[in-house]
């Protein structure tokens, strides 16, 4: 088995963690995690359940601050800054179930999502200054573009949470998008999705990586993550325990050890 | 906003003076006017930010006795042998200075509370407005204590051909408490359909995803929490000035409790809302008065109080849109409805 694809040192990288480790109650959740993951790919993180996935995007995106190590963005120590800063310097994530603010339109939802693209100061809001009414202008018309970027368009003034389900997924990476991320963290967004609608999900992170966005996902359908990933870390027990090409990963005698089992030498 | 029956209903209002010259009736309007006031600010915080403050009445009860105060004046030992003396201010200027006050008074309890959430920050703002009740009553140097403050002045206002005229009628009195409802009202409606309140609405939808999305939790819920609690000052001294005597009964637990009833029965989240809400609230009392014994009255606000909430949970204003949708296409299914139908799906 020859290393195919690796990555250049020189290579710009998006995000690195170096040594993280995180313990939660004792439970040693995250163990000397070190990963880097380069500018414009779409790579892929996962593991059995309680792998530590969803610890280490908590990890990333600053809701859990590290027990020790460091997180590195754009080459900026991100360590425990707060999530809307780590928002600020361009990695938005989408969360595993609330995805949507339920009770706006899918219109309001964008809307408020484009948050941190809006300048216009209180006074300058309240007394309907001409600076908030172009700001607001502008937008109202990015969220028209961003509802063609999604083909929801249709479904601008409904509420959010009379969609279908694979439709609040999509309208759900929609806010995350209206962010403006550089790098955009999915938690197993094809959860629960019906195949039909898996694909239109993958046909959207292709269309999202083609961007120059860069991709970490989470995700347990297997098919998809082979097929979309340009590069796969496997976690098992919060340890890195293999990292590389698709093809490499589903070869690799310690994934399939993590994921199967190896029978009798564990009983 | 819908600002043509915005403006018909500010027109209705303004000319009701002339259309309805009772006295009595003016007076009653006024002070519903000035707890429909409070019930806009309560109605940001509770209703669009999804923060309940069951310590609201604190805040009006500062900015009454802020007010009274500044325009008043009055000397303090503050101890250490120093002696705080405050002139006598105008009327108008003790009444700004009360909004300032208030602000203040709601970005500190912001900051202590918002570390906290849910049921943490309802007991710390109840707290808050017991101790001012607490301070109001045994700092008699400063507030008289249960004697209350009284000969307050009345707000003035110079007309042309007049000259400078105390605003000491019911009329005056009633289109001054429109005038600040206006605009608080105003203020509250340019502020939700702004960046600024769309960040407050996205923290009550659903705070992690805001958060994720760049928006900075405890900088827009003091900011709420301070405007609220200006407006809430403001309307407090409104009462100070058009009652002219207050005493520590304005911190009371009941008027918190008036004003969350008039936000939740006209429809939390909705402009109109604290404005249909506290018009029912606040007249019913009165109007049931020559009608029925005082204590039937009770039982007439309660059961309406019951009636509302059973059937319109989520208020009269939104009922009302629904009814309207429902009329124009009667096949639509509520979106009530869907929406239950739609939370059971999710969690199964």
């Amino acid at each position: 088995m020859t290393l195919a694809k690796q990555t250049p040192e020189t290579a710009s990288m998006v995000l690195s963690l170096e040594a993280v480790t995180m313990k939660i109650a004792g439970l040693v959740a995250l163990d000397n995690v070190t990963f880097n993951i380069p500018a414009g790919e779409i790579v892929s993180l996962i593991g059995p359940n309680g792998a530590g996935k969803t610890t280490a995007y908590n990890v990333i995106s600053g809701y859990m601050p590290p027990t020790s190590g460091k997180v590195r963005l754009f080459d900026e120590d991100i360590t425990g800054h707060a999530p809307h800063s780590i928002a600020t310097r361009g990695l938005v994530r989408s969360f595993q179930r609330t995805s949507v603010f339920d009770d706006q339109t899918v219109f309001d939802n964008l809307l408020t999502a484009y948050h941190l693209q809006g300048r216009a100061s209180l006074v300058q809001s309240l007394l309907r200054l001409p600076k908030f009414r172009a700001e607001e202008k502008q937008l109202k018309a990015r969220v028209w573009e961003m509802l063609d970027f999604l083909e929801l368009r249709h479904r601008a003034d409904e509420r959010a949470a009379s969609l279908s389900y694979g439709e609040q997924r999509i309208l759900g990476v929609g806010i995350a998008l209206a962010a403006n991320p550089k790098i955009l963290l999915l938690d197993e967004p094809a959860a629960g999705l019906n195949p039909s609608e898996t694909d239109e999900f993958k046909a959207m992170i292709r269309r999202i990586g083609d961007s120059g966005v860069t991709v970490l996902l989470v995700e347990h359908d297997m098919h998809m993550v082979m097929s979309i990933s340009d590069r796969i870390v496997v976690l098992n027990q919060g340890r890195v325990i293999a990292e590389g090409i698709p093809q490499e990963i589903q070869n690799n005698p310690a994934v399939i050890e993590a994921y199967l089992g190896s029978g009798v030498k564990r009983a | 906003m819908n600002w043509k029956l915005f403006a018909i209903f500010v027109l209705v209002l303004g000319l009701l003076p002339f259309l309805w010259p009772d006295p009595y009736f003016l007076s009653v309007m006024g002070s519903a006017g000035i707890m429909i006031i409070a019930a806009i600010s309560l109605n940001l915080l509770l209703g669009y930010t999804g923060q309940l403050s069951l310590g609201h009445a604190a805040f009006f009860g500062i900015g009454a006795y802020t007010s009274a105060l500044m325009s008043l004046g009055f000397d303090v030992d503050i101890g250490f042998g120093i002696t705080w003396q405050v002139d006598a201010k105008p009327v108008w200027l003790a009444f700004a200075t009360a909004i300032v006050v208030t602000g203040f008074f709601g970005w500190l309890v912001g900051k202590l509370a918002f570390k906290v959430r849910g049921a943490y920050f309802v007991v710390i703002t109840i707290s808050f407005a017991q101790v001012m009740r607490m301070i109001s009553l045994n700092w008699t140097d400063l507030t008289e204590g249960p004697m209350g403050m009284i000969s307050i002045p009345p707000f003035s206002l110079w007309i042309p051909g007049e000259g400078l005229m105390n605003l000491t009628s019911k009329a005056a009195i009633y289109w001054l408490v429109l005038t600040v409802g206006v605009l608080a009202y105003l203020l509250i409606a340019m502020l939700v359909s702004s960046r600024q309140g769309r960040a407050m609405i996205a923290l009550r939808e659903n705070e992690t995803l805001a958060t994720s999305v760049g928006i900075p939790v405890t900088y827009f819920l003091a900011l709420a929490t301070i405007i609220s609690a200006a407006i809430a000052g403001a309307a407090g001294g409104l009462y100070a000035h058009t009652v002219r005597i207050i005493d520590p009964d304005v911190f009371l637990f009941i008027y918190t409790v008036t004003m969350v009833i008039m936000v939740v029965a006209g429809g939390k989240g909705t402009l109109g809302g604290p404005v249909i809400g506290g018009l029912i609230f606040g007249l019913m009392p009165e109007m049931l008065r020559g009608t029925v014994q005082p204590e039937v009255q009770w039982v007439i606000y309660g059961i309406t109080m019951i009636v509302i909430l059973l059937f319109l949970p989520r208020g009269l204003v939104p009922a009302f849109y629904d009814f309207i949708a429902w009329i124009r296409s009667p096949g639509a299914i509520p979106e009530r409805e869907s929406r239950r139908v739609l939370a059971t799906e999710v969690k199964s």
